[in-house]
């Protein structure tokens, strides 16, 4: 990656294919088991296959796609899907805004269908890079993940759909989700801001955690942002 | 639940999280924002991410995954990245751990 590849050089002779493929394999692992859940789950509350798959690329988002699934199970009308929906995904427009830059010189196309790809997983290996500022190479990189990781989220959906019944446990993979994004907290704790956005948002997260249909995550996502930029304005300017 | 049912939510929810993707990239820039709210997006990673672990976190220990288990494997793979280790490394390092002490008990 991915996570050491916050302090590489810009590399023109090294193909975002190639690096995107392999920021996507640790990803790809960690997705496996949620990607399994959702399946199970679309067999289990007998979601026609062929709709629960186009679902999954059309939604491209396993919690929002999760929240959509039980509320249509339990009889939930449109208006209360699109505001649950609305606030499962929330955290998207706060990734959207920090990854704009990126989008600015790119073809009108790319501005309206790339971000369709945009998710935990993807926002967080392109923004780990600091080699993407090219817009060319930004959008190979970007395409590749999130085609790769699309290609990924569907197969193991399949497979979890169909071989739901007889799946018990995951073992250890349970382990990988908070494992991944721990990798990709890491490398950004670079500066007193930083630590201090990502400790408030900790903090409210596990204390908001009781709201509904995951509201808390958004809430301690732009608590954070302003306890953080206060942070930040705080400091000294010899400081920076 | 009918199958036009099904759909009709299905094509909602994909619209709105459409929207809620382009939203500041397509419709609004974020370049348009306010120097305040711009000023905040770089530590839009740090804030997600720390708050994706305790989520994820909180959510695996409430399906019966040992807390201390997860700790001791969450710490590991901290320090695997703070040690500059690629991701994948990182994740091989957590899945480890915890199995060892899983082994051992925790």
């Amino acid at each position: 990656m991915s996570v050491a590849v916050a302090d590489r050089r810009p590399s023109i002779a090294r193909p975002a294919i190639r690096e995107a493929l392999r920021d996507l394999w640790p990803i790809a692992v960690a997705v496996a088991p949620f990607g399994l859940f959702v399946g199970v789950t679309l067999d289990e509350l007998g979601i026609p296959r062929t709709t629960g798959y186009l679902s999954s690329l059309l939604i491209f988002s396993g919690s929002a796609q999760l929240a959509v699934l039980t509320l249509l199970d339990t009889g939930a009308g449109l208006a209360t899907i699109v505001a649950i929906v609305a606030v499962v995904g929330a955290r998207l427009v706060v990734y959207g805004g920090a990854l704009a830059p990126h989008f600015r010189a790119q073809p009108t196309w790319f501005r309206w269908v790339g971000p369709h790809l945009l998710v935990d997983q993807t926002f967080g290996i392109a923004t780990a890079r600091s080699d993407l500022e090219d817009p060319g190479r930004f959008r190979t990189y970007w395409l590749t993940a999130g085609a790769g990781l699309g290609t990924v989220w569907l197969t193991v959906i399949v497979i979890g759909s169909f071989v739901g019944p007889v799946l018990d446990r995951f073992g250890m993979l349970e382990l990988t989700a908070p494992a991944l994004y721990v990798g990709m907290l890491v490398p950004r704790l670079t500066d007193r801001a930083a630590v201090c956005a990502a400790l408030v948002a900790a903090a409210f997260a596990f204390g908001l955690q009781g709201l509904p249909g995951g509201a808390g995550l958004p809430v301690a996502i732009v608590v954070a942002l302003a306890l953080g930029t206060l942070t930040d304005r705080r400091r000294p300017e010899v400081d920076r | 639940m009918s199958g036009s049912t099904i759909v009709t939510g299905v094509l909602a929810a994909a619209i709105v999280t459409w929207l809620l993707r382009v939203a500041l990239i397509t419709l609004l820039p974020a370049d348009r924002l306010p120097d305040g709210i711009r000023r905040s997006l770089p530590l839009v990673g740090p804030a997600a991410m720390a708050a994706l672990v305790v989520t994820t976190f909180t959510a695996q220990a409430a399906a019966g995954t040992p807390a201390p288990r997860q700790v001791v494997a969450l710490v590991a793979a901290a320090l695997a990245a703070r040690l500059g280790a690629n991701l994948g490394v990182v994740v091989l390092v957590a899945l480890t751990v915890g199995g060892l002490a899983s082994l051992l008990g925790g």
